[in-house]
């Protein structure tokens, strides 16, 4: 074996040599480190300040839906308060030369832009007087049809609603036919019970016969699905309802003074 | 020279023992603890005083962890604090005593050797026999590479004094080597 010379061998040796420590060897240096270096502590306020900020994201996020939400919503509702626009104008009476005149225009706009628009102008208009000369009650109907009278108001306003609603098809004409000679039966017998007939109670008969064919349109739906413009139209027919009420109620107080002040004046 | 081999959260150990983390020193401490035990070894007569000395080595390491810039090697930095540390002990227990010697036969050059491989034990042994100055300088030197300048700024002696310390061990080791190889073949 050729010599390995000492020195060599003796710094291979060393340099490769491992003594493993005592165990307790570990404890008595972590408590000098104790006393010389203390130890970090994890902060508990941390993880509880980063839980707070992603619970306080989460409700953030919770929130800005809602609210987007709850803004559609109130879109909603706009464009229905919208839609029925409404525009009232009473003209101021003008006293002198047995001339009274009152006037007053009500003009109603449907609310789906895909439906026309139907207007409807209801007129109460006190003809000129002359002194001796009864007062002629001629309540008329005028619309962008044209004006007409009576019995007529029935028919054009049921025709009205037939035009503008798209699912008449579906409802079919019997349905409405029948609620129009229901309207005119009614009327006729107002006046044969020699009641006259006021454009209040005309309305009122109308407006049933509407909200009727509106249900059945609903109910006879095929696809027992929503209609969403029937039960858009049923809210408006509901809100045009106690407007409508509160005006021809007001037009009949106006209307029976003004013809028992005209009687008075020619008696 | 065996590397240690580099632990995957090497450096993530170390950052981590910088903020105080208690279980990031301890894996340092594993991973270096039985080489450094080696190391003060070579220094100290017993395992017990090796072993305090490596844990007030440690306990140095630790509190001087940021000073490490990972410019060179970590465990030759951690070496050198043993190194350091072992002789701050023996200069504590005045055990360190180093003969000036002015006349020195620098001709003399050690080559002794051996048939056989020694244990690492009778390795010590032998190195346990030495009085401590001269154990000191020769395993700077012999084991650790250590230049006589920086032996003797670093036991602030001259550096003929370093030489001749070294010497000195040099000769006491031979002679031990020759009682082996006389008693490996029977010579007497």
């Amino acid at each position: 074996m050729a010599p390995i010379k000492f020195e060599e061998n003796l710094r291979e040796k060393l340099q490769e040599r491992e003594l493993q420590p005592r165990s307790e060897a570990w404890d008595k240096l972590a408590a000098r480190l104790d006393q010389q270096m203390p130890q970090r502590k994890k902060n508990p306020f941390l993880w509880m300040a980063m839980a707070a900020s992603f619970v306080g994201i989460i409700l953030i996020t919770s929130l800005l839906v809602q609210s987007d939400r709850g803004t559609s919503e109130i879109v909603i509702e706009d464009t229905l308060k919208n839609g029925l626009n409404q525009d009232f104008v009473q003209k101021e009476k003008t006293k002198g030369g047995g001339t009274i005149a009152s006037e007053v225009k009500i003009e109603q706009n449907s609310i789906e832009k895909e439906t026309p628009p139907s207007d409807v102008v209801l007129i109460a208009k006190e003809e000129k007087a002359k002194p001796g000369q009864a007062v002629k009650m001629n309540p008329k109907l005028i619309t962008n049809e044209g004006t007409i009278t009576g019995d007529e108001v029935a028919i054009s306003a049921m025709e009205e609603t037939a035009r503008t609603e798209p699912l008449q098809s579906e409802l079919g004409n019997t349905f409405i036919d029948k609620k129009v000679g229901e309207v005119v039966a009614e009327v006729q017998q107002m006046q044969e019970r020699n009641k006259a007939v006021t454009l209040y109670e005309i309305d009122v008969l109308l407006a049933k016969a509407q909200r009727d064919i509106t249900n059945q349109r609903i109910l006879s739906s095929s696809a027992q699905k929503i209609d969403a413009k029937a039960l858009l139209q049923d809210v408006e027919m509901e809100l045009e309802q106690g407007f409508r009420e509160k005006v021809f109620q007001a037009l009949g107080k106006e209307f029976n003074r003004i013809r028992t002040a005209v009687s008075e004046r020619n008696n | 020279m065996r590397i240690v081999s580099l632990h995957k959260n090497y450096k993530k150990s170390i950052a981590k023992a910088i903020q105080g983390d208690r279980k990031a020193q301890f894996e340092l401490y594993e991973l270096f603890a039985p080489r450094m035990l080696s190391v003060c070894r070579q220094y100290m007569k017993s395992d017990e005083l090796a072993e305090e000395v490596m844990l007030n080595g440690f306990l140095k390491v630790f509190l001087n962890l940021s000073a490490f810039k990972f410019e060179g090697s970590f465990e030759g930095w951690v070496r050198r604090i043993m190194v350091n540390e072992s002789i701050s002990e023996l200069r504590k227990a005045k055990n360190l005593i180093f003969e000036e010697e002015h006349t020195l036969d620098s001709t003399l050059d050690f080559s002794s050797y051996i048939d056989t491989m020694l244990e690492v034990t009778e390795i010590q042994k032998w190195i346990d026999g030495l009085p401590d100055g001269y154990k000191t300088v020769f395993v700077l030197y012999a084991v650790e590479g250590y230049k006589h300048s920086e032996i003797a700024e670093l036991l602030q002696i001259s550096e003929s004094t370093s030489k001749s310390q070294l010497f000195k061990a040099r000769k006491m080791l031979q002679g031990k080597i020759n009682k082996e190889n006389n008693t490996h073949y029977g010579t007497h």
